[in-house]
């Protein structure tokens, strides 16, 4: 109907697509979408980067179940995951309900969005430098607390702290995000359900029990899904916090397939490392896209 | 808002409650500014300072001077690097992705949709994904270690979402002024610039304050991509740096480096903060 009514007008845009498509698309194409499908490629090569790849099947995906660093890596991924998640969503949403109701609301959330501003390697080396137990004032805060036993504490030198720190230090940097996602969630909760509850005699934690709750939750399932894609794929903060160590008590699938790739020089090994971990996050993904589509008219 | 509820329900509980989320939130941001105070403080010590006194010690002396060496240690290089990376990568790619977003948007064509989809997908790829064969692959062209190779690899990384939001929104945008520009008589290109880009800003800006954040931080593929510290960018640099500190143990100046680096996007965060607020929850949800 359109194309009729301006036919000439189209025919002469037309004319501008490829001009105007190709740019886009033949950086997307070699940057992202070529290396995407090689990855496949090179995922069923044994190469060190040098010389012809060798064809070796499945050879690289069997290693990998087999392959005890990795095995191990894949557990420290699911920690922090799972204790990343456990502190992040309900900090999120206790944030994002107390800053719209409290007064200073909006200064409190200035605040807790602001580390989003600094790099990863600046707050990583923040909290690295901070929970140091010579020059660092975590020591000294617990120091005044009365508890010696945990100033003089290597928070990252022990594989038992290491990775919690490390957790902690990246849900402090990225948690403003999830309190706007959780803003933005608990605005479309229509008001009169709120306010009817309350005329009905219901307590702050009963309305967000029974209304605010069930109405957000199939956006929180979506927030879940995308953490665990985030988180799965931690790895700047591992980076710069322990590389790893201590005796790999924080190595991540991430920093795992980063090494073998550049410094263990494993093309091929990497790359079957990165499809499995591509095929989980895409997973993921499509799941999250469903759900998201099933909720009341989400937008994004 | 509060003032409805409060007036039905002015129930000591609720006073209580309140005042603990108000002490529970007040603590969490005083940490972060806290955490933040130690980070300036230290920056302004000596070396001897850092180790002797207590962390909450005000410097005896501010040694601006910290901020000079650490400038010159390197982090100026970085700094102009990172500029030169972000300026570019963010205005090309917004280009780029501004005339795809015409062409899905606004030119009726078979593939149309399916075009889209092949950008979406882009959003869902975790970088991990691509990035052996993308070394390789600049290694190959002769881009690897170079500031160009990133820029090229930061604009194409920008597209998918970009040209995702940029076309929900022209798609949304009123078709008078455009058709008015081709009943004048000007051409697509013409009517582009003149009529579309300007309509587009709104959008524009935000994604170029987002992207910019993301950029002048990215850490993983300026990490794999930049193997030579001659070209590297701040948050590489500053890993850089941090590693020497521990055998140099010029940690003061290590500190005045990071607080440096930070001042751009912490300034323009401060401008721009429901810009960056409504971006990263679209963002973010790309997934």
């Amino acid at each position: 109907m359109k194309t009729r009514r301006y036919g000439i007008i189209d025919r002469q845009k037309r004319r501008m697509l490829i001009p105007f498509l190709l740019p886009a698309l033949v950086l997307y194409g070699a940057i992202t979408l070529y290396p995407g499908i090689s990855t496949f490629y090179m995922s069923v090569m044994d190469w060190g980067g040098v010389g012809d790849p060798v064809f070796i099947g499945l050879d690289n995906f069997t290693r990998l179940v087999r392959d005890p660093t990795l095995i191990k890596a894949a557990g420290n991924t699911f920690f922090y995951v799972v204790v990343g998640g456990f502190i992040l969503f309900p900090l999120a949403i206790t944030f994002a309900l107390a800053t719209k109701s409290l007064r200073r609301g909006k200064l409190y959330r200035f605040l807790i969005l602001a580390p989003i501003a600094l790099s990863v390697t600046t707050a990583a080396l923040l909290w690295k430098f901070a929970f140091n137990p010579n020059f660092g004032f975590v020591g000294d805060v617990f120091a005044a607390l009365g508890l010696e036993a945990l100033s003089s504490w290597e928070w990252l030198g022990e594989p038992s702290t290491a990775l919690f720190i490390v957790v902690l230090a990246s849900v402090w940097h990225g948690i403003g995000i999830w309190m706007l996602f959780f803003i933005s969630a608990i605005e479309r909760v229509p008001p009169e359900l709120r306010e009817a509850a309350i005329l009905d005699g219901a307590n702050a934690f009963q309305v967000f029990r029974h209304i605010t709750f069930p109405l957000i939750w199939e956006m929180t399932r979506t927030l879940i899904i995308l953490w665990i894609i985030q988180a799965s794929q931690a790895f700047g903060f591992i980076i710069a916090m322990t590389n790893g160590g201590p005796l790999g008590a924080t190595e991540v699938i991430g920093t795992y397939l980063y090494k073998q790739a550049f410094v263990q020089f494993e093309y091929g090994y990497a790359a079957a490392v990165a499809i499995v971990l591509s095929l989980v996050v895409v997973t993921l993904t499509v799941i999250s896209r469903r759900i998201g589509r099933r909720g009341e008219g989400v937008e994004y | 808002m509060c003032g409805s509820t409060t007036t039905r329900r002015p129930a000591p509980t609720r006073v209580m409650s309140r005042l603990v989320l108000h002490l529970a939130l007040a603590a969490y941001c005083l940490g972060s500014v806290g955490a933040f105070m130690w980070y300036l403080m230290t920056s302004l010590k000596t070396n001897t300072e850092f180790f002797s006194e207590s962390p909450w010690a005000l410097p005896a002396d501010p040694q601006w001077g910290n901020y000079l060496d650490a400038w010159n240690s390197g982090i100026g290089g970085f700094f102009f690097n990172s500029l030169y990376v972000t300026v570019l990568s963010v205005t090309i790619g917004l280009f780029i992705s501004l005339m795809a977003s015409y062409a899905l948007a606004r030119i009726p064509f078979r593939g149309s949709q399916a075009l889209l989809i092949l950008f979406v997908v882009g959003m869902m790829l975790p970088a991990f994904g691509a990035l052996i064969p993308l070394y390789l692959l600049l290694r190959d062209i002769g881009l690897l270690g170079t500031l160009n190779g990133l820029v090229v690899v930061y604009i194409a990384v920008q597209i998918p979402l970009n040209v995702f939001l940029l076309r929900g929104f022209m798609v949304s945008m009123p078709r008078e002024l455009e058709e008015a520009a081709y009943v004048d008589g000007a051409s697509p290109f013409r009517t582009f610039v003149s009529v579309i880009i300007p309509q587009s800003m709104p959008m524009v800006v935000s994604l170029a304050v987002l992207n910019t954040l993301n950029i002048w931080n990215e850490f993983v593929l300026a990490l794999v991509l930049l193997p030579r510290s001659e070209s590297y960018t701040v948050p590489i640099g500053l890993l850089g740096l941090a590693i020497q500190a521990e055998y140099s143990a010029q940690w003061v100046q290590l500190f005045a480096g990071l607080i440096l680096t930070s001042i751009p996007m912490l300034v323009l965060f401060a401008i721009a903060q429901e810009r960056i607020a409504r971006g990263l929850t679209f963002g973010g949800m790309k997934g």
